[in-house]
């Protein structure tokens, strides 16, 4: 198991393509696993470049700022308590890459998106949980990715 | 490559199953009729890719047709004893059905498409529908489309209420009539008939739910879509002078990116919608050549299932129309930014023009003072020249003379520099 994924993977169709020949006879959770250490390294290189300091979600928010500041569609939507809500909606990326590669849009966001997206804020704190509450591939208007302090768990309910 | 010859039996039960295949993995793997061979023996032909065995009194078919990446299985279980007991009359499928189910855990678990046909023999055109109305009513369906195929009447039945079946999913009923031989035949040439309507049917419903998410999520990203647009117009209708540079590249940055994954996904989609258009295309052939013919006031299987398939290839061009739409506005919008960013070069190009012109007019009353200095400086000279001239030659009157002088200096001075810029 050995691909490196870029920081902007989510806008980078070829990555998405490599990476669903190269994973997609694996067990999801051993994916996930993978792409959570690459968002970890990612989250900790961008922390480091922009001097990013603290633990809390101040911190966690600036750090998905800075990676999704080209993105339109994903925004954090509100900081407060400890908790972030990070918001995508509209065509996204991931969305488009999947139907211009006929890849499978449900199997990427769950085996990339949300690992990568919770390693990039365990690089800020390790015991940050994301609880994935809204998902379109189960029929919601957006995603919601809410981060907040716990036991370092991908909670997709 | 010979005509392969029909199983010698009439078939009850026939279940029809067409799903999607790896074709590299395909190729390393045994056909299912092969494995059955291997488990129950009987006569199997590589070839045709097919497998007549017989267990009891029951005997069961199984066939596998390829087409691109799509396959289709069709298992049948019949009897050849039957057709005394079974003429005008609907016989007991359960035994049959029985031992088809039996066979199905050898077909992968989620078909795309999926058949299942149940036949009964009548003597004549009348006797059949009679049959069926009676086959309807016993099991308490509705028919949704029958006509006549081939010397049999083929019905379509409606799905039960509250059962919910795969996409596409249909419970067909078949009903030759006429002599007992070519009724049997024209069941077999029925069944082959429809496992190509499978074909088309699991590549239209695996094409349809490849996409479906996309459709189910088109409207709550066209609003979100729609929303920022609005945004973006609301801040485009700020005043000129309020609207920096840096908005504006902010905004041209997003558009571009909504546009052009906006353009993507409508090119992608109508990539898929060209591929349904040739399922639909291969479909309508099929049909044609079934030359159906209606039985009674109901509508016939070809035109329900052109319909169901139209149906099914709807959201691909409303995906298409809705994505073009935002396009469109995008447009819109990219040409208000224009709009603004040529106001606002034009403002900036006038500003630069009244500053050049103050320049240049300080420029020449600059250079006009040069000039005057310039008259000046030779003057002087000349002046000191003369007086060197005055102190040689006439010492005591020198100084009378110098004053004297100066008038004519400044003169000659005048004159020197316009002849000098004369040449210029």
């Amino acid at each position: 198991m050995s691909l490196i994924i870029p920081g902007d993977w989510f806008v980078n169709p070829n990555v998405l393509g490599e990476f669903h020949r190269k994973y997609k006879d694996y067990p999801i959770e051993e994916i996930r696993k993978v792409s959570y250490e690459q968002g970890l390294a990612f989250g900790r290189s961008v922390k480091e470049q922009l001097g990013i300091k603290g633990d809390d979600a101040e911190a966690i928010a600036k750090v998905l700022r800075a990676v999704l500041r080209d993105e339109p569609t994903a925004k954090v939507m509100s900081v407060e308590k400890g908790r972030v809500l990070l918001r995508n909606s509209g065509f996204c990326p991931l969305m488009t890459a999947c139907l211009s590669m006929n890849l499978p849009w449900t199997w990427l966001c769950s085996a990339l998106g949300w690992p990568f997206f919770h390693g990039l804020a365990s690089s800020v704190n390790p015991k940050v949980n994301l609880t994935m509450t809204k998902r379109r591939e189960k029929g919601d208007p957006y995603c919601d990715h809410i981060f907040e302090i716990g036991e370092g768990k991908l909670i997709i309910p | 490559m010979g005509a392969e010859e029909l199983p010698e039996w009439f078939p009850y039960s026939i279940y029809i199953a067409a799903y999607h295949v790896d074709s590299e993995k395909e190729l390393k793997s045994q056909s299912i009729a092969e494995k059955l061979y291997h488990r129950y023996g009987g006569v199997y032909s590589k070839e045709f890719d097919s497998l007549d065995f017989r267990l009891g009194s029951v005997s069961r078919y199984v066939k596998g047709l390829s087409e691109g990446d799509s396959r289709v299985l069709l298992i049948a279980a019949g009897s050849t004893e039957a057709n005394k007991e079974s003429l005008n009359s609907i016989p007991s499928y359960e035994k049959y059905n029985e031992l088809v189910e039996s066979l199905k855990d050898v077909v992968p678990e989620k078909p795309d498409s999926a058949y299942t046909l149940r036949v009964a023999y009548a003597t004549n055109e009348e006797e059949a529908e009679d049959l069926l109305r009676r086959y309807i009513k016993n099991a308490g369906r509705q028919l949704r489309s029958a006509g006549l195929i081939r010397g049999c009447v083929l019905a379509t039945l409606k799905e039960p209420r509250g059962v919910s079946m795969p996409m596409p999913s249909r419970d067909l009923m078949v009903l030759p009539y006429g002599d007992w031989e070519s009724a049997e035949e024209g069941v077999w040439t029925l069944c082959f008939e429809v496992c190509s309507l499978a074909l088309y049917g699991g590549e239209m419903s695996r094409l349809y739910s490849d996409r479906k998410l996309m459709f189910d999520q088109m409207e709550a990203s066209e609003s979100s879509t729609q929303l920022r647009i609005n945004e973006i117009l609301a801040e485009m209708r700020r005043p000129v002078e309020e609207i920096q540079p840096g908005d504006l590249e902010e905004i041209l940055k997003e558009i571009t990116i909504q546009f052009s994954r906006l353009s993507t996904l409508a090119s992608s989609m109508r990539r898929d919608h060209v591929k349904a258009r040739g399922v639909l295309r291969g479909l309508r052939n099929l049909l044609k050549g079934w030359n159906e013919r209606p039985v009674a006031e109901s509508s016939m299987n070809s035109s329900a299932e052109i319909e169901d398939f139209e149906n099914l290839m709807a959201p691909f061009g409303d995906f298409i129309e809705r994505t073009e739409a935002l396009m469109a506005q995008l447009n819109t919008v990219l040409d208000s930014v224009r709009t603004y960013l040529g106001i606002q070069q034009q403002k900036m190009s006038i500003v630069e023009q009244t500053s050049s012109k103050e320049q240049l007019v300080r420029l020449v009353n600059l250079q006009e003072i040069l000039h005057k200095l310039e008259i000046l400086i030779v003057a002087v000279y000349l002046t000191e020249m003369a007086k060197t001239v005055f102190e040689t030659l006439l010492h005591e009157s020198a100084d009378l003379l110098t004053t004297a002088f100066i008038p004519a200096s400044l003169l000659i001075s005048i004159l020197i520099s316009r002849m000098l810029h004369k040449t210029h």
